[in-house]
């Protein structure tokens, strides 16, 4: 057992965060931010009823039990939105204070300008849905911003939630980091603003004989990511370091974890796209497997994730260019306040740890607290620290070796009684051959001897299948006792075979546009609507014409200026050889079949009098 | 006497895939350039050959230029394959890009009958073309790879 209190393992490994310069929110105790709110609960159709004022709210009262029946949700409300004059006056001041660089964030290349028209015209469309859907109101980012200066001049402290758990030989330390507000949106033209945000990180140990802990793996919640892709080895050189504590890039409002600093293309699904997303995603996994098909142009060599224009594309900005919280950075952490044993606010209050903005996409909505969901259910990085990330099918260090010989152990077991089997299965079937071949050509045999020849055909299956299961595992022994060997030799394996789809910032080729492109991608799709305007008020005969042309000619002036005009060829040439094809179809449909029948027909003669030549 | 490098066998597969595309597009610049001049030789045989009737004839006279157009640029695209040019590739997938759009255009007006042989081979070429096996022949041999990549 490890000589480590919870409290000094927590220490020892606690993470370094670098956050984007312009960033406004850091992790906070949780207890000031509570005695600010109001707690409330909605009930289905009516108006929300506050259930303690501002002031009076307390982590106590918090874990109180409520039982407001089902659809009730409870919410906790951090912001009362500014009034005009307020707005006005701090954005005045905001703007003549002189600022430090790392308070000041500049966008830089814009998101648009990294994605084609499809995925901006569908941004479009998100941004069109902000209208409709409940979201938080404009203002409130500047109130948090403006409430959450005062806190921190009230209590310059900056503080995560510790918690240790241990399973299966793993030593796994959860580390939460609360932030009063995501400004994602209206700091960072993000996807959404909430109240509250909730981040966490696991670092995994493991624990030899003697009580001595040892970093083996990190895991970061990140958006579009889960298992096994949310986990990098401690030596793996994508996770930054110093020393004993991981860095973390948290991105700019969003706080979601990167290793690496950059800017990060985040893609976003809409429920109600969700159907066109998977034809997308199946299309494109036809056209690389069934057709043998490459992606994109030749030019193509690296793979990558699939990019679909049904996705809303956003830039997560973790720049790693601001404030440095931790151990060697330009503030240190506060002592961690350890969620072990879970205290009651977290495991009694299942509500919103802010506003309830009634947002049906759920993105505008505040987190609920570390342990639940949403939706009141428990959150799985919770109740399984392992298997949230993956982990619960990879045995700790110490345990490999043991792990791999008692498998070995299994499999020589079992493969030593499925030589059993075979040997007497096999004896069964040359016996019940010998007595077939007994009973053939005697008349009164007829109906036993059709049974041994069914039992014969039975028999003979199941023989060639343990047969075949045989040979899998003498290879799987072979292979079993490669691995010890590997173990034997300190070899611990590939260091990222378990990633399927990595976190990767936008490449240099795509930040280098130019100020051009930046105005054309914010310019051509209003241009465009522009254009469609005109030609319908001053030539509709040639709209058809006039649209074919406008988009063509907006087309190849954005493929131009992204460097992309070879994709583009491709795509048209494409395009026109399934409509091509489709022509073809069309016109010669009894001819393709027929050839395609006589060409079968050949096929099939060509084989079969290969086989009669052989 | 040093004796020269043995070509392995994945840089002799790569070479016979350019040699058979290289010999497809020049089948077909011969066939495009053999269309230009037979629209253009029908249109003379009926009419004389004189700048008024060209223009009067203007959209004869373009889909002549535009085969003759697209026979020059099979040809060059031909020699670039054989030459082994990275570019190589987007030219000949835009010869077949070009050919398949003024097969479909004619096929919007008059739908001679030899369109349908013009579409038929671009879209075996298109099919050629993005096989995995023939984009990879023209990518460079060593592809520098992030080294995080497993």
């Amino acid at each position: 057992m490890t000589p480590y209190t919870d409290e000094a393992l927590l220490r020892r490994f606690e993470p370094i965060l670098h956050y984007t310069a312009g960033e406004q929110f850091f992790p906070l105790e949780i207890e000031p931010y509570v005695r600010a709110c109001s707690l409330w609960v909605q009930l289905p159709e009516q108006d929300p009823i506050r259930l303690v004022p501002e002031g009076e709210l307390t982590l106590e009262k918090l874990a109180e039990e409520r039982a407001h029946g089902f659809g009730a949700v409870y919410f906790l409300r951090f912001i009362e939105p500014l009034n005009i004059a307020a707005v006005a006056a701090y954005a005045l001041r905001e703007g003549l204070t002189r600022k430090d660089p790392k308070d000041v964030f500049k966008a830089g290349p814009g998101r648009l300008a990294r994605v084609g028209y499809g995925s901006r015209f569908v941004d479009a469309l998100f941004s069109l849905t902000l209208l409709a859907r409940g979201r938080v109101p404009g203002d409130t980012a500047l109130a948090a911003a403006k409430t959450y200066r005062h806190m921190r001049a009230e209590k310059e402290e900056y503080c995560y939630y510790g918690r240790v758990a241990r399973r299966d030989g793993w030593i796994a330390l959860q580390y939460w980091f609360f932030y009063p507000f995501n400004n994602w949106r209206s700091g960072f033209v993000g996807v959404n603003d909430h109240e509250a945000d909730w981040e966490m990180i696991y670092v995994y140990l493991s624990e030899s004989a003697d009580g001595e802990v040892r970093p083996e793996w990190v895991a970061y919640a990140s958006h579009d990511f889960s298992g096994d892709d949310l986990r990098r080895r401690w030596d793996d050189p994508e996770l930054a370091k110093v020393g004993e504590h991981p860095i973390i890039f948290s991105g700019a409002g969003s706080h979601a974890s990167y290793y690496q600093p950059g800017e990060y293309l985040a893609e976003i699904e809409l429920p109600f796209l969700s159907p066109l997303v998977q034809l997308v995603d199946r299309l494109q996994d036809g056209w690389r497997k069934v057709l043998r098909q490459a992606r994109g142009d030749q030019s193509t060599a690296v793979s990558g994730p699939t990019f679909n224009i049904f996705r809303i594309p956003f830039v997560d900005y973790a720049r790693g260019d601001g404030l440095v919280i931790g151990p060697g950075g330009d503030k240190e952490w506060a002592e961690p306040r350890l969620l072990d044993p879970a205290p009651p606010w977290a495991m009694s209050y299942r509500g919103l740890w802010g506003l309830y903005a009634h947002d049906p996409i759920a993105g505008e909505n505040a987190p609920a607290g570390p342990v639940y969901n949403r939706n009141g259910t428990m959150r799985r990085s919770w109740y399984d620290p392992l298997g949230w990330a993956g982990l619960d099918k990879v045995p700790p260090p110490e345990q490999v070796l043991q792990r791999v010989l008692g498998q070995r152990a299994e499999v020589e077991a079992r493969r030593t009684g499925l030589s059993q089997s075979i040997a007497d299965k096999s004896r069964e079937l040359t016996g019940l051959e010998v007595e077939a071949q007994a009973m053939q050509g005697r008349p009164h045999f007829k109906k036993l001897h059709a049974a041994h020849e069914e039992k014969i055909g039975a028999l003979s299956k199941e023989l060639n299948q343990l047969r075949a299961q045989l040979t899998f595992d003498q290879a799987l022994l072979d292979a079993l006792d490669h691995h010890a060997g590997q173990l034997r030799a300190g070899e611990r394996g590939p260091l990222r075979a378990h990633i399927h789809r990595a976190h990767r910032p936008a490449q240099d080729t795509y930040m280098r546009l130019s100020r051009f492109a930046e105005l054309w991608a914010a310019l051509s799709i209003g241009l465009m609507m522009v254009g469609f305007v005109a030609l319908v008020v001053f030539a509709p005969h040639y709209l058809i014409y006039g649209l074919t042309a406008l988009v063509s000619v907006l087309i190849f002036v954005e493929a131009g200026f992204r460097r992309q005009l070879p994709q583009l060829v491709t795509s048209v040439t494409n395009a026109l050889a399934v409509v091509a094809a489709l022509v073809l179809l069309f016109e010669f449909f009894w001819e393709i079949v027929i050839v395609a029948v006589l060409v079968a027909g050949g096929y099939i003669m060509w084989e079969n009098l290969r086989e009669l030549r052989g | 006497m040093s004796s020269s490098p043995k070509p392995d066998s994945v840089t002799l597969a790569r070479r016979r895939t350019l040699v058979i595309l290289g010999l497809l597009l020049l089948l077909q610049a011969i066939g495009l350039f053999g269309l230009g001049s037979s629209y253009l030789f029908g249109f003379a045989l009926s009419a004389s050959l004189t700048p008024d009737s060209l223009i009067l004839n203007l959209p004869r006279t373009l889909f002549s230029g535009a085969f003759t157009l697209l026979a020059l640029l099979a040809l060059l695209t031909t020699i670039s394959v054989l030459r082994f040019r990275r570019l190589a590739w987007t030219s000949a997938m835009a010869v077949q890009g070009l050919c398949l759009l003024v097969a479909l255009t004619l096929y919007l007006r008059e739908r001679p009958a030899f369109i349908y042989f013009i579409m038929l081979h671009s879209l075996f070429m298109v099919y050629i073309l993005n096989l995995s096996d023939v984009q990879a022949a023209f990518r460079p041999k060593t592809p520098i790879l992030d080294p995080r990549d497993r």
